[in-house]
């Protein structure tokens, strides 16, 4: 079942975040959307067993480097921030609607800075505007955070999947 | 794995970029819903300066119309009869030419972040990069980036594409002339054109030309209108000349890359 469940909720991102559904909540000309497959990161990192952990970040990474080629460094950047946030997940705070939103916020500026990086040094074209739109992906990633966290809460509920504590 | 994801990112993307390729065949149709980001409204269009009268243009615009109909209806019947022709054979159907050197390909995903869009079509339907991307009539970008069976287009509003255009002008002998120059995008929804002496009189409006390059395009192609101009802050002896791109992304579904042979010389207006 948890198995079913994340290969339906990582195409779901996988489609959010590439489709054109979420224009509609896209901000400003620069059409800034929220990270929906780092929201999803940083939950299964935050409430999986370590081992589990690690291999899905490795998964969503390959899933985010599916989207937006080349393959690799979301591979190498998810990975490294989900093993952060499930070792961070001892310290028992991500009930916190504000540290959830803190956590994805770093995650955010983490990941996206040093997949723009790994791109950069292997001669990849990178982003325009690299800095505004790392900021403001994570800041407006953060702040849905609270309410993604809550779905993904609700979901596994009502499967009947028991609620871990964080 | 994380040597993996390293391994991965040195190999070249013709390897690399099956399952995008994959993802963007499966899910095409789910990618494609919802509302299209906007880039610009403004729908540009080349007229003739020489006047007719007003029986001749309603009758143009009547035959022009009816002309647009009938266009419709017939591709209408040669996508369904492609599509028909798919399921048939559970072959993949390399789309006929509709003109010479032209390749059809259907608009996936627009990446605004990146001033890009996806298309359906790639290296195995004769795609390539720097191949010229037409839709709605206009320039809308280069191929940047060829895969197997799709390709990145990169849209003229990037800021890191950059084109030789032509400008109407009026030199400062009073002669009406294209006046090259070089455009780059401002990465959100215009592009950019200095270098441009201020002898030179341009005004809001005139269009702007691809300008012709052999193998590639044999003769220019609008892309825009002169949306602002004012002098060049950092060389103010030049203008800056802010460009509005003609297409609109909303409702560009279908564009063609410009696969032509390389020539011997380009063809002039």
């Amino acid at each position: 079942m948890k198995i079913f469940l994340f290969i339906i909720a990582l195409f779901v991102s996988m489609i959010l975040q590439a489709g054109n559904i979420t224009n509609y909540i896209a901000l400003g000309e620069s059409y800034i959307k929220p990270d929906i497959l780092l929201i999803l990161l940083v939950y299964l990192a935050s409430t999986a067993e370590p081992v589990a952990a690690v291999i899905l970040s490795f998964i969503l990474g390959l899933a985010a480097d599916t989207i937006m080629l080349p393959l690799g460094p979301f591979m190498i950047s998810y990975l490294l921030a989900g093993t952060v946030i499930s070792n961070l997940k001892k310290m028992q705070l991500s009930d916190n609607a504000v540290f959830q939103g803190v956590l994805v916020f770093l995650a955010c500026i983490v990941v996206l800075s040093l997949s723009e990086l790994l791109k950069f040094i292997t001669g990849h074209p990178i982003s325009s505007h690299l800095l505004t739109r790392i900021f403001a992906t994570s800041a407006y990633s953060a702040v849905l955070t609270p309410f993604v966290w809550f779905f993904f809460d609700k979901v596994r509920e009502i499967t009947g999947l028991k609620k871990k504590n964080r | 794995m994380a040597l993996v994801g390293l391994v991965f990112l040195l190999l070249p993307l013709r390897i690399t970029s099956k399952p995008h390729d994959l993802f963007i065949h499966t899910f095409g149709g789910l990618l494609k819903i919802g509302s299209e980001a906007k880039i610009t409204d403004l729908p540009g269009k080349l007229v003739s300066k020489e006047t007719v009268s007003i029986e001749l243009y309603n009758s143009l615009l009547e035959e022009r119309s009816q002309l647009e109909d009938q266009f419709k209806e017939i591709y209408r019947r040669y996508i369904q009869l492609n599509e028909e022709f798919e399921q048939a054979t559970g072959a993949r159907q390399r789309l006929p030419d509709v003109g010479p050197g032209h390749i059809w390909a259907e608009v996936i995903t627009f990446v605004p972040e990146k001033n890009e869009i996806d298309i359906n079509r790639g290296e195995q339907d004769g795609i390539r990069k720097g191949l010229y991307v037409i839709g709605q009539d206009y320039l809308i970008g280069t191929v940047e980036q060829a895969n197997n069976y799709s390709a990145k287009v990169q849209l003229l509003t990037s800021p890191e594409h950059s084109l030789i255009v032509e400008i109407e002008a009026v030199d400062d002998q009073g002669k009406n002339i294209y006046k090259r120059a070089f455009m780059k995008g401002d990465g959100k929804s215009g592009c950019v054109i200095s270098g441009v002496e201020t002898k030179y009189k341009i005004e809001q409006g005139n269009y702007i030309y691809a300008y012709a390059k052999p193998g590639y395009l044999n003769s220019p192609l609008i892309i825009g209108k002169v949306s602002e101009i004012k002098n060049d802050g950092l060389a103010p002896m030049n203008w800056q000349i802010k460009v509005v791109p003609s297409f609109d992304i909303s409702t560009l579904e279908r564009v063609f890359a410009v696969t032509m042979e390389p020539v011997e010389g380009g063809t002039k207006k």
